[in-house]
């Protein structure tokens, strides 16, 4: 059926009952809001599709973040232009992330090994100067392209004559906001069907030749196999799934920063990849969920002292306390509104007073705030000693 | 009898080393051509001209009535050409079975096709054609075990059998027995004899005369970059320049 072998329809069938179920089975360990469950699907799909570049041919791409990043603009860009609807958004994010691959897969496959690596790891850093600070028409530079009420929205507004208001937009599925968990449900339906398609070309002829690349291109060459376009597709591949991940990146979230390119983020998913089991059909994902996890879980130790409650930051930061309501972040997600406290649309006067509450120098003096929760604090550039003077009570 | 690989005034030099001098080689359709000579005779440049690796400086190599200059080894093995290394070139962390498949696919489906689509299950006519090529070669109850694995008699078994699956019209053996103990070269030899019967024209560089007198048609012999002698092997015996080149009387 479907085209898969029985052990691989079970494994299949396996893995889907597992990803609908995720809210249930990371109850125990509290790892079951959405926030996370979507990052778990999100850098599964970013896994499986780089697994099938250096899980079946070995070559070691290091620079596989660009076309995250490639990914996450394109679906800014799609929102803002044209539909908020995340499909168009995740279809054209998909299809530039494959064209960039193609791009820079071109060039690197001319080398094999460590200058692979390099070389990827090169075109990669570039993409990010660029969006940082060249291409900053394109991508806004180190603010992050993000959504404006200007926005012309062209698909929704002329073609369907929808009319968003004052207030700012976020993407919806035909009526369905994609945040929380219809969010998780977008992108875990994208994961299962990422996943199908990775077991059709591991058991496909196809898969087999890029298996014999890894083992001996020299003989593969004398088979009266050409190799590159083996190489290549392979490549572009993979480019894609990164584009469709950092696509639903920014359907969770519409907005792109350029950090999402760095080499950090590439190094990332060579780690998920090789901890879950380079080459295995599962480990990429088992790998993802772990490190995102681990990351999530070892962030909350000591909360209490370190962290703030999402509400409580956007108090201190002068974030608009309606808009962190509405995303239903995680009750611990006081850094992310950090994050967020510079970029004007997620200001009540939309940025026009100046950031933070003081100057580095001058904390002492700065305007005493008080917190929903109860305490009180002090508004400052940095996070960590945004921490409340007063302890808030229990509720 | 057709001429099936035909070079012609063939120069090549490596620095001030001259390793081809002026070749000009023959091989009949259907003929098993050996090449000898001693060490550096340019026995493996020559070979190294077939199949792609190195260009000639000057000179033509024909086969089959196309140029084999200045194109690409895979090119070259879908024009009809397979080739046995001198240590066996097998895909050593694949299964035998797989090792047999991707050569089938090549032959089949060519220098590049992507077909990630349909399940290796499918392709009824591949699977049964490596099977049968296994069983020919005795290594069917092996299917499922890591190449690499396998003793080096086995692993030169496997890559001839993937070699014949692809129906080549050439097949280069460079030294095919090197290294082997005396069983395995004569299993070796029993086997070229067997596939002999295809009627594959075949090309054989070798050291052990053993291997060259039982299986050789024609010999070419080579000595610092020259054809010396050439003939059938009766004739091959009792040239005196061939015992000066190996005994080194001009030395």
């Amino acid at each position: 059926m479907i085209g898969l072998k029985r052990s691989d329809l079970i494994l299949l069938a396996g893995f889907i009952a597992a990803v609908l179920a995720g809210p249930v089975i990371m109850a125990p360990i509290a790892l079951n809001y959405p926030d996370i469950l979507q990052k778990f699907a999100i850098f599964g799909i970013f896994a499986i599709g780089f697994n099938i570049l250096f899980g079946l041919t070995g070559y070691l791409s290091f620079g596989h973040a660009a076309f995250l990043g490639v990914g996450s603009y394109t679906a800014v860009w799609t929102f803002k232009l044209f539909s908020m609807n995340p499909l168009p958004a995740v279809v054209l994010a998909t299809i530039l992330g494959g064209a960039f691959a193609a791009l820079i897969g071109f060039v690197s496959l001319r080398r094999s090994g460590i200058y692979f690596s390099i070389l990827t790891l090169a075109f990669a850093q570039m993409s990010y100067n660029l969006a940082y600070s060249v291409l900053t028409p394109v991508t806004n530079g180190e603010t992050g392209l993000q959504l404006t009420q200007a926005d012309p929205r062209w698909l929704d507004t002329a073609v369907f004559g929808f009319d968003y208001g004052a207030e700012l937009p976020s993407s919806s599925l035909f009526g369905t906001t994609m945040t929380g968990c219809p969010g998780f449900y977008f992108c875990a339906v994208l994961l299962i069907i990422c996943f199908y398609i990775s077991i059709r070309i591991f058991r496909s002829p196809f898969g087999m030749m890029l298996r014999a690349v890894h083992s001996n291109q020299n003989r593969l060459n004398y088979t009266g196999i050409n190799t590159r376009p083996y190489t290549l597709t392979a490549f572009i591949i993979s480019g894609m799934y990164a584009g469709l991940a950092g696509g639903l990146m920014a359907v969770t979230d519409p907005l792109a920063g350029a950090e999402r390119m760095q080499w950090t983020a590439s190094g990332e998913v060579v780690l998920m990849t090789i901890l879950g089991g380079t080459g295995t059909l599962l480990g990429p994902i088992l790998g993802a969920g772990i490190i995102k996890g681990a990351e999530a879980k070892l962030s909350q130790f000591n909360d209490g002292i370190l962290a703030l409650s999402a509400e409580d930051a956007a108090a201190c930061h002068g974030v608009d306390l309606r808009l962190v309501r509405r995303r239903r972040l995680a009750p611990d997600a006081g850094r992310v509104v950090h994050d967020l406290r510079d970029i004007p649309a997620w200001r009540p006067d939309g940025g026009r007073a100046a950031t933070g509450g003081c100057d580095p120098g001058r904390q002492q003096i700065a305007r005493p705030v008080q917190f929903p929760s109860g305490g009180v604090g002090h508004r400052c550039q940095s996070f960590w000693k945004c921490k409340p003077s007063t302890r808030p009570s229990a509720a | 009898m057709s001429v099936i690989l035909e070079m012609q005034a063939v120069n090549k030099t490596f620095g001030g080393l001259k390793a081809l001098d002026d070749v000009n080689l023959q091989v009949e359709q259907g003929n098993v051509h050996a090449i000898i000579g001693p060490n550096g005779a340019g026995k493996s440049t020559l070979l190294n001209c077939f199949v792609g690796r190195l260009t000639p400086d000057t000179g033509t190599v024909m086969f089959a009535g196309r140029s084999l200059l200045g194109i690409k080894p895979h090119e070259i093995n879908q024009a009809g050409v397979a080739r046995v290394f001198q240590t066996p070139e097998i895909f050593s962390d694949l299964t035998l079975h797989e090792n047999i498949m991707i050569p089938t696919f090549a032959h089949a489906d060519g220098a590049f096709r992507i077909n990630a689509w349909g399940p290796i299950g499918k392709r009824g006519e591949v699977i049964e054609k490596a099977q049968d090529i296994l069983q020919e070669v005795g290594l069917w109850e092996k299917k499922d075990e890591i190449a690499g694995s396998l003793s080096r008699g086995d692993k030169r078994r496997l890559e001839l059998a993937m070699c014949l699956v692809q129906d080549p019209k050439l097949l280069l053996l460079d030294e095919p027995t090197a290294g082997m103990s005396r069983a395995d070269t004569n299993n070796t030899i029993d086997l070229l004899k067997k596939i002999g019967e295809r009627g594959i024209t075949k090309i054989i560089i070798e050291h052990d005369m053993h291997v060259v007198f039982s299986l050789a048609q024609t010999i070419s012999v080579l000595a610092r970059g020259h054809v010396i002698a050439e003939g059938p092997p009766d004739a091959i015996k009792g040239d005196p320049r061939v015992q000066e080149a190996y005994l080194g009387g001009a030395h």
